[in-house]
């Protein structure tokens, strides 16, 4: 590699590197904590709710949500979700459908008896202010934007660290660390070390981050090119409701509508991932690769037939395993250790390539001094 | 230290083998259910094996 290419590179590394350290930095920590959340959750609020009638009948959806509005006066339904490992289903309600997040009320039911769930949150204030921090900083789009921007310059200073591997390493043998050498020598063997062992995963992270910051758009585009002539065909269908169609005929019917698929949750008529007039079911894959992947039935609210069933384009499906793949939440405790490892990892390259950055600037000034003083001296 | 200028070939070895592991690690831990699960997750973090190897072997 000539030297110009070489120092060309260098500079690459150099300044996207810096630019996008604090924020990486900020990343790596509030990121760590999340990588465990099930299991935070799980220490702070101890499983000690038990169902009702384990071995009674579930009641019916449609039970359930009778109970949830009884429960909340003047509200209407927005969604339906179900917890999967209780049988308990999850009832969001507000003042309209198309309420703002803020204004929604989030209740959990037993299924086998309608009491309420006594709500697991305990900690959950925490997690929540890491999330968003980690996802926008409290900014919205413009913050996920940002923070897609600073995982685009750590990915080119990944890739530009591993171009730079091929000088420093031309005469040593991987693994190698100088420590009897000068402490900047050690810091950048360990440096150089420690990031070409984690390549893949840096990158994996660092691109699935990226396309997480994207979410919003990709999911404005999904609905707004696959999704609406779906909507548009059955927009006006029906006209106002009358009467509400059965919640458990119309999860039948999408269900059936696709084989292999289950129940996700239900976005009801008028809520933000619906029309005005139908249900839309979401369902997911059975498989581990095609759980993250959903489809979307509309069945009309009214007569309870489906409307149609739409998959999710490859750029949706992109986003969905971008989430598993950067959060590390997707393979068991093994994998979440692992990823921990390397999150720490992560905040040791960026804390020596700083190191390395202030020990290069005080080298050059000892070069300078030393010029000067051997200038007076010979003077 | 070897002393002799290496090839990128001899240079990137080791590393392309690691990324490799790691990358097909990461993804099996997706695809896949059950014990082998905590394989493959091993193999993801095979970088920081090596890194282990590095600072006893050659530390």
């Amino acid at each position: 590699m000539r030297a110009g290419t070489i120092r060309a590179w260098g500079w690459v590394h150099k300044w996207t590197s810096l630019v996008c350290t604090l924020f990486l930095l900020m990343l790596c920590l509030t990121g760590l904590p999340l990588i465990f959340h099930d299991e935070i959750d799980g220490a702070l609020n101890p499983d000690s709710w038990q169902p009702a009638n384990p071995a009674g009948e579930h009641l019916t959806l449609d039970e359930i949500l009778d109970t949830a509005l009884d429960n909340r006066p003047g509200e209407v339904p927005i969604f339906l979700s179900f917890d999967i490992d209780r049988p308990v289903v999850n009832v969001t309600s507000g003042p309209s459908a198309d309420a703002p997040g803020s204004a929604m009320h989030f209740a959990s039911y037993d299924l086998t008896s309608g009491n309420l769930v006594p709500p697991a949150d305990k900690g959950e204030s925490v997690m929540e202010f890491l999330l968003q921090l980690h996802t926008d900083m409290f900014l919205g789009l413009p913050g996920m934007l940002f923070l897609g921007g600073m995982g685009f310059l750590f990915v080119l200073s990944v890739i530009s660290g591993v171009v730079l591997y091929a000088p420093f390493m031309r005469k040593l043998d991987f693994g190698t660390v100088r420590r009897n050498q000068s402490k900047r020598l050690k810091w950048l063997d360990y440096h150089n070390l420690l990031g070409v062992v984690a390549v893949a995963w840096l990158l994996v992270v660092g691109l699935t981050g990226v396309i997480n910051t994207l979410e919003e758009p990709i999911i404005e585009a999904w609905k707004a090119d696959e999704l609406a002539d779906l909507v548009a065909a059955n927009e006006g269908g029906g006209g106002a409701l009358e009467a509400r169609a059965s919640l458990d005929g119309a999860v039948a019917e999408a269900v059936a509508a696709a084989p292999g698929m289950e129940l996700q949750f239900v976005a009801f008529p008028g809520s933000g991932f619906s029309t005005a007039s139908h249900y839309a079911v979401f369902l997911h894959g059975r498989s581990p690769v095609t759980e993250h992947v959903i489809a979307p039935v509309l069945v009309h609210a009214g007569t309870g037939e489906v409307a149609g069933l739409r998959e999710m384009p490859w750029y949706a499906k992109a986003l969905s395993l971008s989430r598993p793949l950067h959060f590390g939440d997707y393979g068991g405790l093994t994998l979440k250790l692992v990823w921990a490892v390397l999150d720490l990892l992560t905040i040791f390259l960026l804390v020596s390539g700083v190191y390395l950055w202030l020990a290069r600037g005080k080298r050059r000034m000892r070069v300078v001094r030393d010029g000067a003083v051997a200038e007076v001296a010979s003077a | 230290m070897s002393g002799r200028r290496k090839s990128l070939g001899a240079i990137f070895a080791v590393p392309a083998i690691l990324f490799a592991a790691s990358l097909a690690g990461l993804i099996a831990a997706l695809l896949v259910e059950g014990g082998a699960e905590a394989v493959f997750a091993l193999l993801a973090g095979s970088g920081l094996g090596a890194a282990i190897w590095a600072f006893c072997a050659r530390g």
